[in-house]
């Protein structure tokens, strides 16, 4: 794709009847510039049809809308900036259903529709008081086939040298990792190694591999950013059973020394292998997931910080003070805690939740998107699709960086839900995942 | 009513890219915040590598007896007095000089002279970071060499060089390994370079060293014309906080350099305590003298407790630990030790000490040796 391409599309207009097919088309049109195929780009043009169309309804005449369509390296996102702080946006809900008989039913569909044109979708409040709803919608691509196997090393390489992998590399190196490693060792992307490829030539994920002399690959590691201060890391995956024990040393090394002077504050593992070295990552505690038997068991996630870490404000719900206290003085975090509870201020009427679920591990993780006065129905709602859907690890992500959201406490520990992880500087803040506990017979 | 988002845009589309993808360095907390933070009731910096025994006495009674009247006048605004004293000390012109707000600015100063849209510079991989900092954010290359053993690597250096490179950055002792180059290795590599590339080396520790084959950078700048060298008072002189340090070079570097420079930049007080500190002959080797001990002291502990370290020149020492340095700070944190991470500086689970006197130091061990204890079987 030439640069031009790369650059952000920008379109701002009246929030206005007459305007709404244009901003249509302006999308449309350019998600398929920007690499989309055309049933994809229809989509994201109908998304922004809906959207405008409710805009028109939901906010004052005179008000303008920025629309900016932005490629990534396997995805492309439209973002909807508008002055709207305060409005109802159940539709977005994954269980949301309309009743056109309703008043606001219309409003509702129009953000139903649009909700479900795209493959992810983000809501920001800003500081100013407007809002921005991006839409993310991925390019295509074939699922790594269950029939492929991979040739594995026959013995474990001598002289491995530790090398970023060219694109013929990333897509062997997969294979292997699918072969030798249960999904619950690695990420749902690595079934796509199209986006693989794709995502490490942008650098939104990077491998390290240990290769032989002959060009066998004995081993690698991968890790991506996950917001501005989180790096995620997969592996390290070592293919042989005689792999020598540096080789996964080295491989922590390398993913250390590559990101040591970036941005991060902390790298942490969720799925780490058996060949994690030690010494090198500090445990922080685990949550379940769904074996390829049917079976559950616990993975423990691990973390390491990139830097002297300088203390942070988490913000807590009374509810939580104990936990969180016996979690930084065990990890020695340097925090202050800071107690909330509602003082009765104006909430939204609606909640919205996002719902990322990863279907191989039978988890969905749940996050605050929007807070409302009908969390806990919300919540129920959601819980009850999960159940039927056949989810077994449902988790709720807070950030304890963002203080409207701890208010959701009390009601994740009604509904039977537990703190279980603190991720460190894995959100705005600190990242604290509840576990729906099973119910009890 | 204008959409919000319209602003984030026009402000997004003014960032270059190379800003855009750089980290701000995030300095340390104060004191007060980090004691409050950590749980600890006092604190002892030995992340900083500076001089446990501060400035020189006569430094002292310059800071001291400071006239407050003199505040509202403007310093010097090339620091005339200290170049002029510099160049006595070292026998060049005055206009050898320049003298900035600590050593980061002279560092700016050179790449911002010597570098342009396309070009890079060539430094260790492991080494002082504010190099490759200042070359990315000022939108250049920064191509960094693997360190052999813990020293630069004068071949892999060489190799590097393209038809781009302006400037190759060697900090000498290295911080934060301590290995240096000798005169003869430095003399070849800058036979080797020929002139085509400026040549910086940092000397911000060199007054930390007794060896006999240590180069003086000073003397060599009259051979080697494109060799540009840096000094600072944070160190050894023990003005870290004033914020002062220079670089000297040949006349026609200089020039060049002192286009970029920002005059006035260096304040009145810093440059007057430097003057004097510089007057201080006791200063330098009783700093050597505890350095020299507790070093010595340390690397003995450090046996003891079985943990690998690297003790080459400087007021510091390298430790591997079995745990991840970033949890041994935070754990040291807790006993009011505070010592520097190294993943930053490429070596994950290291930590650099500064050394300091008797009693921190033994605390420091005390402090390590119990986290090691209690954590070596983590993660």
């Amino acid at each position: 794709m030439s640069t031009l391409a790369n650059r952000p599309l920008l379109l701002q207009v009246p929030v206005a009847q007459p305007f709404i097919r244009l901003a249509s088309l302006f999308v449309g049109e350019g998600c398929e510039r920007l690499g989309l195929d055309e049933t994809a780009a229809e989509k994201m043009a109908l998304a922004a049809e809906e959207i405008v169309a409710y805009l028109v309804r939901a906010i004052p005449p005179g008000s303008e809308v920025a629309i900016r369509s932005l490629p990534g390296s396997y995805y492309v996102q439209t973002s909807f900036s508008f002055p709207l702080a305060e409005t109802d946006l159940r539709a977005l809900n994954m269980t949301a259903t309309v009743n056109l008989e309703e008043e606001d039913g219309l409003e509702q569909m129009e953000l139903l529709i649009a909700s479900r044109m795209a493959d992810r979708f983000l809501i920001a409040r800003k500081v100013d008081g407007s809002s921005e709803l991006t839409l993310i919608k991925e390019f295509s691509y074939p699922q790594l086939a269950d029939a492929v196997v991979a040739d594995l090393p026959a013995t474990s390489p001598a002289g491995c040298t530790i090398r970023e992998p060219d694109s013929g590399q990333i897509r062997w190196f997969l294979r292997l990792v699918n072969h030798c490693y249960p999904p619950s060792l690695y990420p749902k992307d690595f079934l796509y190694p199209g986006k693989v490829v794709d995502m490490a030539a942008a650098g939104d994920i990077r491998l390290l591999l240990a290769v032989g002399p002959a060009g066998e690959i004995g081993g690698g590691i991968a890790w991506r950013w996950d917001g501005q201060k989180m790096v995620e890391q997969f592996g390290p995956y070592c293919f042989s059973p005689h792999a020598p024990a540096e080789m996964a040393s080295q491989l922590m090394d390398g993913c250390i020394q590559a990101i040591a002077r970036s941005p991060a504050l902390v790298l942490i593992n969720r799925m780490p292998t058996p060949a994690m070295p030690a010494g090198y990552l500090e445990a922080l505690g685990s949550l379940s997931s769904l074996e390829p038997g049917g079976s559950t068991s616990r993975l423990t996630a691990l973390f390491r910080e990139l830097h002297e870490d300088m203390g942070a404000v988490s913000w807590a719900h009374p509810e939580l003070a104990d936990f969180l206290a016996a979690e930084y003085r065990r990890l020695s975090l340097p925090r202050e805690i800071r107690l909330l509870t509602a003082d009765g201020e104006a909430t939204s009427p609606s909640s919205v939740l996002s719902a990322e679920i990863d279907r191989r591990l039978g988890r969905v993780t749940l996050r605050p998107i929007w807070p409302g006065i009908d969390i806990r129905e919300n919540l129920h709602n959601h819980l009850n699709l999960f159940r039927r859907e056949g989810l077994k690890a449902i988790h709720f992500a807070i950030d304890l960086g963002i203080s409207w959201q701890v208010a959701c406490t009390p009601e994740l520990h009604r509904l039977g839900f537990r703190a279980q992880l603190l991720l460190p500087h894995a959100g705005s803040g600190d990242l604290l995942l509840f576990e729906l506990l099973p119910e009890p017979l | 009513m204008k959409a919000a988002g319209g602003n984030k845009t026009s402000i997004d589309r003014l960032v270059p890219d190379h800003i855009r993808n750089f980290t701000p360095y995030i300095p340390s907390k104060p004191d007060d915040v980090l004691m409050k933070m950590s749980g600890c009731s006092r604190l002892f910096r030995l992340n900083n590598n500076e001089n446990p025994l501060g400035p020189p006495a006569a430094a002292r009674r310059v800071i001291e007896s400071y006239p407050t009247g003199r505040l509202s006048i403007y310093p010097s605004g090339d620091a005339y007095h200290l170049r002029a004293r510099l160049s006595v000390l070292f026998g060049l012109h005055p206009d050898q000089f320049l003298v900035g707000n600590g050593a980061n600015e002279v560092i700016s100063f050179v790449i911002k002279a010597f570098c342009q849209e396309g070009d890079n510079i060539i430094t260790g991989d492991k080494t002082f970071a504010v190099y490759e900092w200042v070359a990315m954010f000022s939108g250049f290359t920064a191509k960094l060499v693997p360190l052999k053993e813990f020293a630069f690597d004068d071949e892999g250096m060489l190799a590097e060089i393209d038809g781009r490179t302006k400037v190759l950055f060697l900090c000498n002792p290295n911080n934060p390994t301590g290995s240096y180059w000798s005169e003869q290795k430095l003399r070849r590599f800058l036979d080797r370079v020929a002139g085509r590339q400026i040549v910086v080396v940092d000397e911000a520790y060199c007054e930390f060293v007794d060896k006999g084959d240590f180069p003086d950078g000073m003397r060599l700048i009259a051979e080697y014309p494109n060799l540009v060298v840096f000094r600072t008072f944070s160190k050894m002189y023990g003005l870290a906080g004033l914020r002062i340090g220079y670089l000297a070079g040949a006349l026609e570097v200089v020039d060049v350099i002192r286009r970029t420079c920002v005059v006035y930049s260096v304040n009145a007080l810093a440059q007057e305590a430097a003057l004097a500190a510089l007057e201080d002959p006791d200063h330098v080797p009783a700093t050597r003298e505890l350095i020299g001990r507790e070093k010595t002291r340390l690397c003995r502990a450090l046996d003891g407790l079985g943990l690998p370290h690297v003790a080459g020149e400087g007021n510091f020492v390298m430790v591997r630990l079995p745990i991840n340095d970033a949890l041994a700070y935070r754990k040291m944190m807790t006993h009011g030790i505070m010592v520097r991470c190294m993943a930053g500086f490429r070596f994950p689970n290291w930590v650099r000490i500064s050394i300091s006197l008797p009693e921190v130091m033994e605390r420091c061990v005390d402090t390590l040796a119990a986290v090691v204890a209690g954590d070596s079987a983590t993660g």
